[in-house]
C-alpha cells in the first residue's frame, strides 16, 4: 500500500481526499465515529446555508472519499512500528498487519489517564505506555496492563513471552474482548500504584484496588479502550509533547513517512482546522511516497 | 542508534566514572538499545546537542549491554535520559524528548 490513514474523521478524510487525487493509493483504517459525530450542529463551517450535525458532516466526507476511490477498512489500530529495514511502517490491527510507504495519524486526541495516585509520577518506573519497547526490563517480573479491550489485549501478549505473570487490570470495566487464560484478569478499580524505595530510588511495587488489597506487580502497562494518535505516535518514536504529536508545516513528524493531523496535534479542535491539516498531510505524505518510488 | 559519532561518548560501567561521574561539564546520558524505535528516533536531538553545545557531554549507555549497571540508575524504560553535574544526578526524562527538553535538564 502507498498510505495508510489512521482515522476517519474531517482530518483523515481530507487527507485521503488529497492524497488520492494526487495520485496515490488510500487506505483508511476506522474504528467509526469519533468526536465530529458527537457534535449536535455544526453552523461555523464554511459552506453550510443550514446547520448540520456532526454525524451527517462525517458520514457525507465518508461517502465523498469513496466516491473518489479510497478504500475503507473498519478496525482497530493497536501498533504502529518500522518495517525491519525500515523502509516502510507496518499498522497493526488485532486481525491483520499491513505495511505502507506512508501513515497519516489522524484519531483524534488522546483522554488523559485516569487519574489514579502514583499513575503520573511513576512514568519510566515501572508505569509504561509502550510494551514493545520496555518489555525488555520485566523479564520472569509480574507484570499488569491496565485497560480492557483490543489493545490492551495486544500489549499483553508483547509482555508474556518476557515477563513471569502477565495480569489485565480492567478498572471496573467488563473485558471488550475474550482473554486467553495465560493473562490473569482483575476487574476490581484500581486507587493507587503503590512504590517502594530501594537504594533511592523510587519502582512500581504494587496496585492497590478498592478492596484495600494491594496486588505485587512491578510493571504497570497503560493501554485504555482504544489506543490513540498519541499512543501510537509514542510507540514508534515519534516526538509528543503534552499529550500534542509535534509536526512540522508540512505535518511531518520526526520519523520518516509518518504525519499527524488534527485533534492529535493540538490547537483548535474545529473541523476546520483539522480539514485544513489533513490536506496537507495527505499531500505531503503523497509526496513522499512518489519519492519513494 | 549503531552508527556513533565521534563526539557522543559511548559510556560503559568501566568509563562511567571517569567520563560522567569526574567530568566537569554537564553530562547527558541516554540509556538506549539498538533494536528500539523510540531510541533510534533520539538520535538527531542527541547528534545535534553534541555537534552544537560543546559545553556538554553527551553520552549513550546500552541498556542491553550493561543490562545490571542501567538498574542501579532504576532504568525501565527507554529512551531514559539522565543529566548529571558535578558528578550528581539533577534531571531524569523517561522517553523520547526533544532537544530544547534534553539542553533544558542541564541549565
Amino acid at each position: 500500500m502507498d498510505i495508510i490513514i489512521i482515522g476517519s474523521g474531517p482530518a483523515g478524510v481530507s487527507a485521503a481526499l488529497y492524497a488520492k487525487r494526487a495520485g496515490a493509493d488510500v487506505t483508511v483504517i476506522t474504528r467509526g465515529s469519533g468526536a465530529l459525530a458527537k457534535a449536535e450542529k455544526i453552523e461555523n463551517y464554511y459552506g453550510l446555508a443550514e446547520p448540520v450535525t456532526g454525524a451527517e458532516l462525517e458520514a457525507n466526507g465518508i461517502a465523498g472519499a469513496k466516491r473518489l476511490g479510497v478504500s475503507f477498512i473498519e478496525d482497530e489500530v493497536v501498533g504502529l512500528a518500522m518495517n525491519d529495514d525500515f523502509t516502510g511502517l507496518v499498522v497493526q490491527t488485532p486481525g491483520r498487519t499491513c505495511e505502507a510507504k506512508a501513515v497519516v495519524l489522524t484519531a483524534g486526541s488522546t483522554r488523559l489517564a485516569p487519574k489514579i495516585p502514583g499513575l503520573k509520577e511513576l512514568e519510566g518506573k515501572g508505569v509504561s505506555y509502550c510494551a514493545i519497547c520496555d518489555a525488555f526490563f520485566y523479564r520472569q517480573k509480574t507484570v499488569a496492563v491496565l485497560g480492557e479491550g483490543d489493545y490492551a489485549l495486544h500489549e499483553a501478549e508483547i509482555l508474556l513471552p518476557h515477563a513471569s505473570r502477565v495480569m489485565l487490570f480492567t478498572n471496573g470495566k467488563e473485558p471488550t474482548v475474550k482473554i486467553p487464560d495465560t493473562i490473569e484478569v482483575h476487574k476490581d478499580k484500581i486507587i493507587a500504584v503503590e512504590a517502594e524505595n530501594t537504594n533511592g530510588m523510587e519502582r512500581v511495587s504494587g496496585l492497590r484496588t478498592e478492596d484495600g488489597t494491594v496486588t505485587p506487580a512491578q510493571g504497570l502497562f497503560v493501554a485504555l479502550g482504544t489506543a490513540g494518535s498519541v499512543d501510537l505516535a509514542r510507540k514508534i518514536g515519534a516526538a509528543t509533547d503534552n499529550n500534542r504529536i509535534v509536526v512540522d508545516g508540512e505535518m511531518a513528524t520526526n520519523v520518516p513517512g509518518l504525519y499527524a493531523a488534527g485533534d492529535c496535534t493540538g490547537g483548535l479542535l474545529q473541523v476546520v482546522k483539522a480539514a485544513y491539516e489533513g490536506a496537507v498531510a495527505g499531500l505531503a505524505a503523497a509526496k513522499y511516497v512518489r519519492s519513494r518510488k | 542508534m549503531e552508527q556513533v559519532k565521534e563526539n557522543i561518548v559511548v559510556v560503559t560501567p568501566d568509563n562511567f566514572q571517569a567520563e560522567v561521574l569526574e567530568c566537569e561539564k554537564p553530562v547527558l546520558v541516554t540509556f538506549y538499545a539498538n533494536w528500539d524505535q523510540p531510541c533510534r528516533m533520539q538520535q538527531p536531538a542527541l547528534d545535534s546537542i553534541a555537534d552544537r553545545h560543546p559545553e556538554i557531554k553527551v553520552c549513550k549507555l546500552d541498556v542491553e549491554e550493561h543490562a545490571a549497571f542501567a538498574q542501579q540508575f532504576g532504568i525501565m524504560m527507554i529512551p531514559t535520559t539522565i543529566a548529571f553535574k558535578n558528578g550528581k544526578r539533577v534531571k531524569r526524562a523517561s522517553g523520547l524528548r526533544l532537544e530544547h527538553v534534553l539542553l533544558s535538564m542541564v541549565e
